[in-house]
């Protein structure tokens, strides 16, 4: 087994590197304050938004989806979590240190196909919306 | 299929799905969402060099079924697994190919292939094209993980070649 770098390897090394930190870049640059926390379950055509919840204000919302999921939506500080779930991986609850906070950013439950997104804009039309 | 490869695929699957056991009962908490060592593909990357793309896909599928039937959580994460094994194999193969790439190289393009995939497929079942943005961390991870992979892979593969003759 010949292990030499070559020139193409150090190339694409790089080329993931520029495009995944000018993601990151951007994305930070660009950030804006978040308002709302969009809770949103199933997928494609089936999916629909159970609930928005003014990011301002400090709740615990459990919420269930299909197939017996349970995830329990923390809001505090400005920020939102995913503290508990009953999916193998948890990865919506250990994955995102410090939550989310700004316009546009999702925690993904994949399991349970559910998206909890934040939304910029003004608080003042949310009050609990559950539907 | 000749008895030789029925054998050796075997073993590999067997071995790669071991991979995935170990690494499911170790917590790794990566600040990533979806980010994974993935261990057993040290045993598709092996198998890619020593064996063949054929061997090396067909590996890849049986393990992601299998770990999906037992341990894995069923068929959602199936098929987010499969988007990202079909697309990192294809890769892999078709860059060994060309030859300009080594063994690192190809591992790495695995890794990132494998979240892009993932991505990819979770962004078509939601329907969310904004996932997209989840990638960004995730292709940093991927190459880390690609690296470090190659090098299991390329130690796995000049260990064991002797025997394989």
């Amino acid at each position: 087994m010949n292990l030499k770098i070559k020139k193409a390897d150090t190339l694409l090394i790089l080329v993931v590197a520029v495009i995944a930190f000018g993601l990151v870049a951007y994305r930070y640059a660009t950030r804006q304050e978040g308002a709302v926390v969009v809770v949103r379950v199933g997928s494609g055509d089936a999916a629909r938004v159970i609930a928005e919840l003014p990011l301002t204000e400090d709740i615990e919302q459990p919420i269930e989806t299909e197939e017996e999921g349970y995830n329990l939506l923390v809001i505090k500080d400005g920020c939102a979590h995913v503290t508990e779930a009953n999916c193998p991986d948890k990865i919506c609850v250990k994955s995102y240190a410090g939550g989310i906070c700004y316009d546009g950013e999702t925690i993904v439950c994949l399991p349970h196909k559910l998206v909890v997104s934040i939304r910029g804009g003004e608080t003042a039309d949310v009050d609990h919306v559950v539907h | 299929m000749e008895t030789k490869r029925m054998t050796r695929l075997g073993l590999l699957i067997a071995l790669a799905f071991i991979f995935s056991y170990i690494e499911s009962l170790f917590p790794f908490v990566f600040p990533v969402p979806g980010m994974k060592v993935g261990l057993a593909n040290i045993v598709v990357v092996t198998a890619l060099y020593e064996f063949g793309g054929r061997d090396a896909f067909c590996l890849s599928m049986v393990r992601i079924l299998l770990v999906s039937l037992t341990f894995g959580g069923g068929f959602s994460p199936m098929m987010y697994s499969l988007g990202g094994g079909i697309l990192s194999a294809a890769v892999m193969i078709f860059l060994k190919r060309t030859g300009r790439f080594s063994l690192i190289g190809v591992s790495v393009a695995g890794g990132v292939c494998h979240n892009i995939g993932q991505v990819a497929v979770a962004a078509w079942i939601l329907g969310m094209a904004e996932l997209a943005y989840q990638l960004s961390w995730l292709l940093i991870g991927g190459a880390v993980t690609g690296i470090l992979i190659g090098f299991a892979g390329a130690e796995a593969a000049k260990r064991i070649h002797r025997y394989l003759q």
